[in-house]
């Protein structure tokens, strides 16, 4: 975590939101297992809070040259605002594909490109919204959404929305990495959280915090 | 329902479902009425799937699942789906499709206490579109001057079927050809009649394909076809039959007459071809060893 961190919430309150989240993630894996009929798991997350200006370079760290990478994003608002990406190697993305038994259906004339972008998207989505949801279900909150967008690894750094990262705000990321069982497969999931939402997650870490005094 | 947004769902040119969690129909709108021909009155109340089993899939039900879960919204696209209800095509560019392509996004309705009560489907006509986006797509892939599919498409069809061979076992076959002494056509009767000879080349050559195969100018006077789910045995077949209807009548264009040949290199996919420029090269040089032993032939690489 970055010295600026400790301005924005202290110990204490991204501990607790820490906690939130994980007992969020926890139903969220819970739920995905159902929806998507393979058991998911989803680990303890990370949290880092940065300057809006570091994040390129966070970006940059953690998705590397990001050729290798399927991401898909979408944006998502609620009294929290952000962008969430999620993340996929080529081979964990065609493994997750062939756990959904996807590549079985998939008609003669459509190219496998195609159908993993596709697959990957809609998928993604349901992945995105559960993490959000349970997260907002704790916030006692309804979130609405974009459409989720690919973005080829390739493209990353031409596709990075601009206007996310101007500005002199802060922005709270929580990385998890999931897993799917049967296989290795790892995806990460950053959830991008705009600064505009702290006052929500604060209030949400002290009701928590609260609970145990 | 109260009147107003009544009318505006019974106006609005777009689907507009509404099924509660036994995935029974609430809400039928006019568009749903017109396209299906299905009454509000006789769907409202049943299952869905009495009236479009094609939707009891697991594709679909995961996507609603999800949303009575999470309350998340769901996005199907035309890419993906093609069609979510399967109606016939409206518009004037229909005729390519046998139903009309929707792209729909599924959302939560919430009652008062934020409980999802039910899902709303949002079904959206775009076969337009899509019509649009394949002619482009088309032109794209297309060869100006012969018709057949050019270079990059056929490089990455390519990749897409070895990937369906590697993932399924299926064979896979590629004939390269190219037209003898074509400098000397071009040199000797012009650029026009060697514009003529490509054309007539393709043409003899495509009638005897089947829709799977994919025939591309590979650049020049050279031409590949990669014969998809073919064995060596089927594939030398086919291009000995390239080579016949090629040389069986002469090239009749401004009064030139030349009898044109093709030499031609096969070459199956096996375990020791790692990737598709070692397939390629094998085919190349199949195709080389049919130059060098005097031409109009076919030469399998084995």
């Amino acid at each position: 975590m970055t010295s600026s961190a400790g301005n924005v919430l202290s110990e204490l309150q991204i501990d607790a939101f820490k906690e939130i989240i994980n007992i969020a993630f926890g139903d969220a894996a819970a739920s995905l297992s159902e929806v998507i009929e393979l058991h998911a798991t989803l680990n303890v997350p990370e949290i880092k809070i940065l300057h809006s200006k570091e994040l390129r370079e966070f970006i940059n760290k953690a998705f590397g040259a990001g050729e290798d990478l399927h991401i898909v994003e979408q944006h998502y608002t609620s009294k929290f605002k952000g962008i969430a990406y999620l993340v996929f190697s080529r081979n964990s993305g065609k493994l997750f594909i062939s756990l959904l038994e996807e590549y079985r259906d998939m008609p003669a004339n459509m190219s496998i490109n195609l159908l993993e972008k596709e697959t990957l998207t809609e998928v993604g989505n349901i992945i995105i919204g559960a993490c959000i949801s349970k997260i907002a279900e704790l916030l006692l909150d309804v979130v609405s959404y974009l459409p989720p967008r690919y973005i080829d690894g390739k493209y990353l750094y031409e596709d990075m929305p601009g206007n996310f990262f101007d500005g002199e705000g802060y922005a709270v990321i929580l990385k998890t990495i999931f897993q799917f069982e049967k296989a290795d497969i790892t995806g990460f999931l950053f959830l991008l959280i705009n600064m505009d939402s702290i006052g929500k997650i604060k209030e949400a870490a002290d009701k928590f915090i609260a609970k145990y005094e | 329902m109260n009147k107003i947004p009544d009318q505006i769902c019974n106006s609005i040119n777009m689907g507009l479902v509404l099924l509660d969690n036994e995935f029974k129909v609430q809400y039928w709108n006019q568009w749903m009425e017109l396209h299906s021909g299905i009454s509000a009155e006789n769907i409202t109340g049943s299952v869905l799937f009495e009236y479009f089993p094609n939707l009891n899939d697991r594709k679909f039900l995961r996507n609603c699942k999800s949303i009575f879960a999470f309350g998340n919204y769901s996005f199907l696209s035309q890419k993906l789906h093609h069609y979510v209800f399967p109606f016939r095509p409206v518009s004037s560019f229909g005729y390519q499709f046998e139903y009309m392509q929707q792209s729909c996004s599924i959302f939560p309705i919430r009652n008062g206490n934020e409980k999802i009560k039910y899902i709303c489907i949002a079904v959206r006509d775009v076969t337009e579109i899509v019509a649009y986006e394949y002619k482009l797509l088309d032109a794209t892939r297309r060869d100006y001057l012969t018709g057949v599919y050019n270079r990059k498409y056929l490089e990455d069809r390519l990749r897409d079927e070895f990937e369906r061979h590697k993932r399924y076992g299926t064979p896979l076959c590629l004939i390269i050809f190219d037209v003898d002494n074509f400098k000397n056509i071009n040199d000797t009767c012009g650029h026009l009649y060697g514009d003529f000879v490509l054309r007539e080349v393709v043409a003899r050559v495509e009638s005897g394909l089947r829709n799977t195969d994919i025939l591309a100018r590979y650049g020049g006077e050279e031409f590949c076809c990669i014969l998809p789910e073919t064995d060596l045995k089927s594939a030398l077949e086919v291009a000995e039959r390239f080579r016949e209807g090629i040389a069986s009548e002469e090239c009749k264009f401004q009064g030139h007459f030349k009898k044109i040949t093709v030499s031609l290199g096969v070459a199956r996919l096996d375990e020791t071809i790692l990737n598709t420029d070692m397939l390629f090269k094998k085919a190349d040089d199949a195709l080389y060893r049919a130059k060098r032993e005097g031409k109009n032939r076919v030469v399998s690489a084995g």
